[in-house]
């Protein structure tokens, strides 16, 4: 593609990094997908908790997970929706699942052609990839399908 | 057990005002047309009513939330010089309308009150409805606004995805539904729709929202009050009106699930408790309602109100809901006045005022031939709403 084909103005709404958060961002930034788990009862939760809302504990930590997660579902919206990917539409929104436990979603999204449709279907491996989007170092993670492995 | 309350609190009157899109007349105009027409339907004086009850917030994002602008909270009509007898008033915050029904039941049982007024105001502010403007995202918003999905259309498009694979349904399922809810508010001269048919082959070729949810699978945004005058089923008995007796009313509590987006499991699971509590309540089940009114906010919510609520199985909705069965000559009608997606968006009142008139025997051109017993499912099921069973006997 030319360099000089002007891109759409992707202009996303940026994290405001918290105490909650702020280990979850931390890992993004050094490429790794962490989530916040339960000390006590070892339950994962995203978003972040103040305390665990299983069994209560207030002592929580972030572990770093495989980065692996099945597609719960898919969306492409054509709306306008938040401002500043309204030059973008339409963009694919994604929820995954984490392989470390049922219920674990994340979000991620797709925006550009090069995934064709057909690749998201619901189950489908996933796997994370990061992506900076240039504002006060801030890294997203974001989900692909997973390549398939073919035995040699 | 039966509710022991069930039928001593009935909808007495029902008002409506004008039905508009964006418009220059004030909402509180439009909510004081409303709640002067329901008083007038039933024969009481405004100054009759000594109690108030709403839900208030406007759901959009970017809602400013201002009294007499887009919503109508208690203190308008508290300021209202002809509301001069109030003693009683309740604004919940959470379970929509449904919410502010059943507090005003509760406090007419208890002897708070004699005549409640209860309304919902909706309002469609200028611009794009419910764009995500600010450039951060604070809390949980962290982790969905950045990736450009904070909207519950999507959250509710991730759910008729997974409904869509899942069961093996197809749009051409839903647009029998949604075509059937516009043919009802052609009949409905308080609906939005009112004068504008809908056929399948348009809604198929609609465009989209947010895949696979068209415009058409959207309840359209209005501007509109409609506000009911609730009382005891014997002062009810001397009114104008025949009544609309309260057999049932609760509240979506659990299971309440911590999530970033509204889940399909969760949906279904959380509106059955619901639903169960209802029925034990009314000691009536689906199969004795005459009609259903089904909250359609997003077209799919009807699919998993008719599951929960045990109308029929789990993941069978799509094949359930077809012409035949519920259209107004149905075994089961639904959304006999156009549903919120055909009569506008009025986050679940325009579903309770059609049942309170099917079941006293007004729903006119729509009216369901025996309605002895209507059901009101209000909200998305895992969105803390309500529900309540209206009957024409107590």
């Amino acid at each position: 593609m030319s360099s000089e084909i002007s891109r759409p103005a992707v202009r996303r709404p940026i994290p405001e990094v918290d105490e909650l958060s702020r280990e979850f961002w931390e890992g993004a930034a050094n490429g790794l997908l962490v989530i916040q788990r339960c000390t006590a009862c070892r339950r994962f939760h995203h978003p972040p908790r103040s305390l665990c809302t299983d069994c209560g504990e207030t002592r929580q930590t972030y572990v770093p997970v495989s980065g692996e997660a099945r597609l719960w579902s898919w969306t492409v919206t054509h709306h306008k929706i938040v401002a500043g990917l309204i030059d973008v539409i339409p963009y694919i929104c994604l929820t995954v699942e984490l392989v470390e436990q049922p219920r674990l979603f994340l979000m991620s999204d797709f925006i550009g052609d090069d995934v064709p449709l057909e690749q998201f279907k619901v189950g489908c491996a996933m796997r994370v990839i990061f992506e900076p989007v240039g504002e006060g170092g801030i890294v997203l993670p974001q989900f692909r399908p997973a390549p398939v492995v073919t035995a040699s | 057990m039966a509710w022991e309350h069930g039928g001593s609190v009935a909808i007495a009157g029902i008002g409506f005002s004008p039905i508009e899109r964006r418009t220059s007349v004030p909402l509180g105009q439009f909510a004081r047309q409303a709640a002067a027409a329901a008083c007038a339907d039933c024969g009481i004086e405004v100054s009759d009513i000594d109690g108030l009850a709403t839900y208030a917030t406007a759901p959009n994002i970017g809602a400013r939330n201002q009294n007499g602008v887009d919503i109508i909270n208690v203190d308008f009509f508290l300021s209202d010089p002809r509301f001069k007898n109030v003693t009683w008033y309740a604004q919940p915050g959470l379970g929509l309308i449904a919410s502010a029904v059943r507090d005003a039941a509760h406090a007419l049982i208890s002897g708070s009150c004699k005549y409640a007024l209860i309304w919902r105001a909706m309002y469609t502010p200028p611009g794009t409805y419910g764009l995500y403007e600010s450039q951060t995202a604070v809390g949980d918003a962290q982790f969905t606004a950045p990736y450009g999905c904070v909207s519950v259309i999507q959250w509710h498009a991730f759910g008729y995805r997974r409904y869509l694979e899942l069961y093996g349904s197809s749009r051409e399922e839903m647009a029998a539904l949604v075509v059937n809810s516009r043919n009802n508010a052609n009949r409905n001269e308080h609906a939005y729709f009112a004068d504008r048919p809908l056929t399948e082959e348009e809604y198929l070729a609609a465009r989209m929202i947010s895949d696979p949810l068209c415009l058409f699978d959207c309840d359209v945004p209005v501007t509109s009050c409609v506000a009911l005058v609730m009382t005891t089923s014997e002062r009810a008995s001397h009114l104008r009106q025949p009544p609309a007796y309260l057999a049932a009313i609760g509240q979506q509590a659990v299971p309440r699930r911590d999530s970033i987006h509204y889940l399909l499991d969760d949906h279904i699971e959380s509106g059955q408790p619901l639903a169960a509590d209802l029925w034990r309540q009314a000691g009536l089940g689906p199969s004795d309602m005459a009609a259903a009114e089904l909250y359609d906010g997003f077209s799919p919510s009807v699919y998993y109100w008719l599951e929960a609520a045990g109308f029929c199985a789990r993941g069978e909705a799509h094949a359930f809901a077809t012409k035949e069965r519920i259209g107004l000559r149905g075994t089961l009608p639904v959304n006999t006045f156009g549903g919120s997606l055909s009569q506008g968006r009025l986050h679940g009142m325009g579903h309770i005022a059609e049942a309170a008139l099917q079941v006293s025997g007004r729903a006119g051109q729509r009216q369901v031939s025996g309605a002895g017993a209507v059901c009101v499912f209000d909200g998305s099921p895992m969105y803390r709403g309500g529900g309540l069973v209206l009957t024409r006997g107590s």
